[in-house]
């Protein structure tokens, strides 16, 4: 009796010594996919979570798009009417990386939109406005007239949602995770319109990162295909 | 199947480019059906229930299609530019294509079909341009279609992997994954440490290498000072040198003139003295032997003037020579170019300096006759003058472009033994002086 007592209590300070070690209890609100899954897309919220999505070229975040723009001259003179002249300038072709486009969205749901805690789809994501104008006024001035010479040019690119539409989703059967030194945590996968696509957060402090990191490496050994694997 | 259209002109034809995988679908012109004026190939999307259309117009742009309950098939266009539309198989079999604007276009099976029917078109909504794109060569450009139903018939949409579940992971598996976050995190403090160690190495080095930059910096500065110093001094000692100098050839100079203005009056006086003389005595027995006493004491002092004009020369060319080799602020080529200048403007400005002294000689060619003799010691060519003082007036004679290191001489009777000589550089604008 005495001796089962004994083993009790010393099975219950290692029970508070585990709950008080392991980060997972400290993170995740409970030890299962669905739970870190909704453990991550919390976090998006709460420390800056950028996503690469790297083409076959690799380029990444590469959007196209379309330079426009139009001189108008004004001839503003003292002994003739105002006359107005509106020249369009040649398109051309544009394009351009992102390097901060951030997931605000994150849902266990799989390419076929089914839900899924293996997999972690990017569902929205979010940048700040890459669309660029620019306008110039110049004058020129001669004897009895002036010229007022506005340039106006717009470079527009694709929509964000090119890299939602499709929506792009981490499989963790198939991924892998790192630290950087500036404790950052980022997993690495295959996307279905990108060959590789990467889901980074910059947890800024080392307790955190470890809290992510392990959120992470908890659903690669939970969704790999063989038993034993999370390193 | 052709355009139901009544304008329409076109029909369209599909075939397999690699069976199972690569479909062509082609738009031919009714009364030119020899080729097709545009195609498109169609592929299975990467995702179930997608297709994907490449056009060969529009530089190979590319709709994305979906597959939808109803069988229809919605494209939307990669890049900026969408040109949604709609294709499907209708009630009555015909091909029909909704485009965005409202505007449908049908096609009926052909003869060659299997069930050829003919179609009425459905009016657009509002009046719409042909379908074809603008910039296509002809008929649909921005009509990519593909009979749906059929692609997704011939092409069935594998079905989706069943969803694995997580596996429950042990406590051990928990804790194998924190020991694996922790060895990152020390990684990571690691390579963190390292990057800052290098970052450190790295501005240590630069800022040595400033350093080092700015000693030897410190070091150019003073041995230029340094030199500087010593050029100022030297040159400073070379002035002091020439100033000197030159004060001491001007004394000598100045000694030399009075000497010559000392014996000129002698000789003056002395021949004042011999003029009363004959005056008084025409007869003199011994007015020959004085006269002879007198002209070599003439001929000592000229020769004294010119030693001394020579000495003085010799000086002052010697005082001249360190002040055109002087450093100056102008540099060495200027030095250089005052000091080859400097013989040829001393001959040029006086030839005086280079013509000797005249020497006189009494009854020279005949009794009575008194010659002075001058030698052109200049390198070049001189016209001289030279004048003797007669009893009643000065008797000059010139001589032009006497050559370098000739001699000449003018010669006249009464002669009382003062000498005037000027010279000149042969075509010298200069005329030549006179005595009075």
């Amino acid at each position: 009796m005495r001796n089962d007592s004994t083993g009790m209590r010393r099975a219950m300070v290692a029970a508070y010594g585990m709950l008080v070690a392991l980060p997972a209890i400290a993170a995740p609100s409970k030890d299962t996919a669905g739970g870190v899954q909704t453990y991550l897309a919390r976090m998006t919220q709460e420390v800056v979570t950028k996503v690469y999505f790297v083409d076959a070229q690799e380029r990444t975040n590469y959007v196209t798009g379309k330079y426009s723009g139009d001189v108008k001259t004004s001839k503003i003179s003292n002994i003739a009417r105002t006359k107005e002249e509106l020249r369009q300038l040649p398109e051309q072709l544009v394009d351009k990386q992102l390097w901060d486009v951030r997931a605000v969205t994150l849902d266990a749901i799989d390419a076929e939109g089914r839900p899924n805690e293996c997999a972690t789809r990017i569902t929205a994501v979010t940048a700040s406005d890459y669309d660029e104008t620019k306008s110039d006024v110049r004058q020129e001035n001669a004897t009895f007239s002036y010229k007022l010479i506005t340039t106006s040019e717009q470079w527009k690119y694709e929509p964000l949602t090119k890299f939602t539409t499709p929506a792009q989703v981490i499989e963790w059967r198939n991924a892998h995770v790192s630290r950087s030194p500036d404790s950052q945590i980022t997993v690495t996968s295959r996307g279905q319109a990108f060959p590789k696509i990467q889901l980074s957060f910059a947890a800024g402090d080392l307790d955190l990162a470890d809290r992510i990191e392990y959120a992470m490496k908890f659903l690669l050994m939970s969704c790999s295909e063989s038993a034993g694997h999370g390193s | 199947m052709y355009d139901v259209n009544p304008s329409g002109q076109f029909y369209l034809r599909w075939r397999w480019e690699t069976p199972g995988e690569a479909m062509v679908l082609e738009w031919y012109r009714v009364k030119n059906s020899d080729k097709p004026v545009s195609s498109g190939t169609l592929r299975l999307g990467p995702q179930p229930g997608t297709i994907i259309m490449k056009g060969n117009f529009m530089m190979g742009k590319e709709w994305v299609g979906t597959l939808h309950d109803d069988g229809s098939v919605s494209y939307v266009g990669k890049g900026l530019l969408k040109m949604r539309y709609t294709i499907r198989v209708d009630e009555q079999g015909n091909y029909e294509e909704t485009y965005s604007n409202g505007y449908v276009v049908r096609y009926a099976p052909g003869a060659n079909s299997a069930t050829p029917v003919a179609v009425a078109q459905t009016p657009p909504a509002t009046p719409a341009p042909s379908p074809a794109p603008v910039s296509a060569p002809t008929p649909a450009p921005a009509a990519p279609e593909k009979p749906a139903p059929v692609v997704a018939k011939q092409q069935p949409v594998p079905p989706a992997k069943p969803i694995k579940a997580p596996r429950q992971l042990t406590e051990e598996d928990t804790k194998r994954i924190w020991k694996s976050v922790q060895a990152s995190r020390v990684r990571s403090l690691e390579q963190a440490r390292q990057n800052e160690l290098a970052r450190q190495e790295a501005a240590q080095k630069a800022a040595i290498q400033a350093q080092i930059w700015a000693a030897q910096q410190a070091q150019r500065e003073a041995e230029e000072a340094e030199a500087e110093a010593e050029l100022e001094a030297e040159r400073q000692q070379k002035a002091a040198a020439w100033n000197q100098m030159t004060r001491a050839n001007e004394q000598a100079l100045n000694n030399s003139l009075q000497n010559l203005r000392d014996n000129t009056a002698r000789i003056q006086a002395q021949a004042q003295a011999q003029q009363q003389a004959r005056q008084s005595a025409p007869v003199d027995p011994l007015g020959a032997a004085e006269r002879q006493r007198q002209v070599e004491l003439i001929r000592q002092a000229n020769q004294r003037q010119d030693d001394d004009a020579s000495r003085y020369a010799a000086q002052r060319q010697q005082s001249e020579q360190p002040r055109a080799d002087a450093p100056t602020s102008t540099g060495t080529t200027t030095s250089q170019q005052r000091s080859s200048d400097a013989g040829r403007a001393s001959t040029d400005t006086d030839a005086n300096r280079c013509v000797s002294s005249a020497e006189v000689r009494v009854n020279d060619t005949s009794q009575g006759n008194t010659a002075a003799y001058v030698t052109n010691g200049c390198a070049t060519p001189v016209d001289v003058k030279v004048c003797l003082m007669t009893d009643t007036k000065w008797n000059c004679g010139v001589t032009w472009g006497l050559a370098s290191q000739k001699s000449w001489s003018h010669s006249s009777f009464h002669a009382t033994g003062a000498v005037f000589v000027d010279a000149k550089v042969a075509g010298s604008s200069r005329a030549l002086r006179s005595p009075n």
